[in-house]
């Protein structure tokens, strides 16, 4: 059903043009969007010490990976995605620090395979990978569900990577308009993928 | 004062309690700071809670554009119930390569082709006396019979792989 009616969502992908340098610049500009992704993360206040480190932690990592960005990816979304890891991969750690503290010291014999146990595994296992999918269909579906307007305005956003202005002067709308259908459209999106029984959230 | 075409009024930016609305910080979490109020920007920089949105606001747009932007999986199995065709043309490929391949015994032996319906009759008696002989080899151990089992599972699994496999395979 989606291979039929997806092709829709993306007829001219454009890419904007890609540079090490556009990271850098949008890196600065982005600090305000990268502490609040953070924050939201964290459940901490904007001034939290937490989030100041995870914040200089976001966008060392995106200065130190501008050359490994692919070519044709947006850098926005790129530099939230890392906020979003490192603030959970903070969270993962303090749960990690919280359980070592409550357990009893390990015993002298050297438990192997209880340490192996320990080691946190960085690939995402398969029903974690399998759960990905499941929901990005659900997504697409969702979005195929959307009102024709409300998908045009995101399809322009997102894949066509066009400003709220560029998108009302060629939907012929006011801009607000343009903004309450990008939100609306969003909000419909994470209702359904929330009343399908997974976490519609992002956090 | 004339409204300002390319920034969000100011009706859809504020919500009550003084905060920013749905749309503003949807707008901000989408980068687009240009059509928002520089009063607004200022309070998303200074207001925990409206920050703690925009993060929210901004996770869900670049997730929802990674999707958006994400190649289409390949195409889906054939629904339940419903087989793919018997691969008539594989078969008759498969018989017309074997008869080229018997070409040359018949070239070297013309004779063998007249003979061929004696010849068929006389194989069809060795081969009755072929599987009576199986049959009695049972007696004798497993080993006959467990090759030629062998044989025909996978004559059999080789079908019914080919008749499941989905006809949209290589779209």
């Amino acid at each position: 059903m989606f291979a039929a009616a997806m092709p829709e969502l993306h007829p001219a992908p454009m890419p904007p043009p890609f540079s090490p340098d556009l990271v850098r610049e949008e890196a600065a500009v982005l600090e305000p969007v990268v502490r609040a992704v953070v924050a939201a993360v964290l459940r901490e206040g904007r001034k939290h010490p937490d989030v100041d480190d995870c914040t200089n932690e976001t966008l060392r990592r995106a200065l130190e990976g501008a050359t490994r960005i692919r070519e044709g990816e947006p850098v926005r979304p790129w530099i939230i995605g890392i906020a979003r890891h490192v603030a959970l991969d903070s969270l993962r750690a303090k749960k990690r620090r919280r359980v070592r503290e409550a357990e009893p010291a390990p015993d002298s014999s050297g438990d192997v395979t209880s340490m192996v146990d320990r080691v946190a595994d960085p690939a995402p296992a398969a029903n974690e990978q399998l759960a990905v999918e499941q929901r990005n269909r659900r997504v697409r579906a969702a979005i195929e569900q959307l009102a024709p307007v409300m998908r045009d305005a995101l399809t322009k956003f997102h894949i066509e990577g066009k400003p709220y202005v560029l998108i009302a002067k060629e939907m012929n709308v006011p801009l607000g308009t343009v903004a309450t259908w990008v939100t609306r459209g969003r909000k419909i999106v994470a209702s359904e993928l929330a009343s399908g029984g997974e976490d519609g959230g992002t956090t | 004062m004339t409204p300002n075409p390319d920034m969000l009024p100011d009706d859809l930016v504020w919500s009550e309690g003084g905060h920013l609305s749905d749309i503003a910080i949807a707008a901000l979490g989408d980068g687009q700071d240009a059509i928002v109020p520089e009063k607004a920007r200022d309070h998303a920089l200074t207001c925990d809670s409206c920050a703690a949105q925009m993060g929210h606001a901004a996770m869900l747009s670049s997730e929802l554009g990674a999707v958006m932007r994400a190649p289409i999986p390949g195409p889906a199995l054939l629904p339940e119930g419903e087989r793919a065709p018997v691969p008539w043309l594989a078969i008759i490929a498969a018989l017309l390569v074997a008869a080229v391949g018997s070409l040359s015994s018949f070239i070297e032996n013309p004779i063998a082709l007249t003979e061929s319906p004696n010849a068929f009759v006389r194989e069809s008696s060795l081969a009755f006396h072929a599987g009576s002989a199986l049959f009695h080899g049972i007696a004798n151990g497993l080993g006959p019979l467990l090759s030629f089992g062998c044989a025909a599972i996978l004559f059999g699994a080789g079908a019914v792989v080919a008749r499941s496999m989905p006809r949209t395979w290589a779209e």
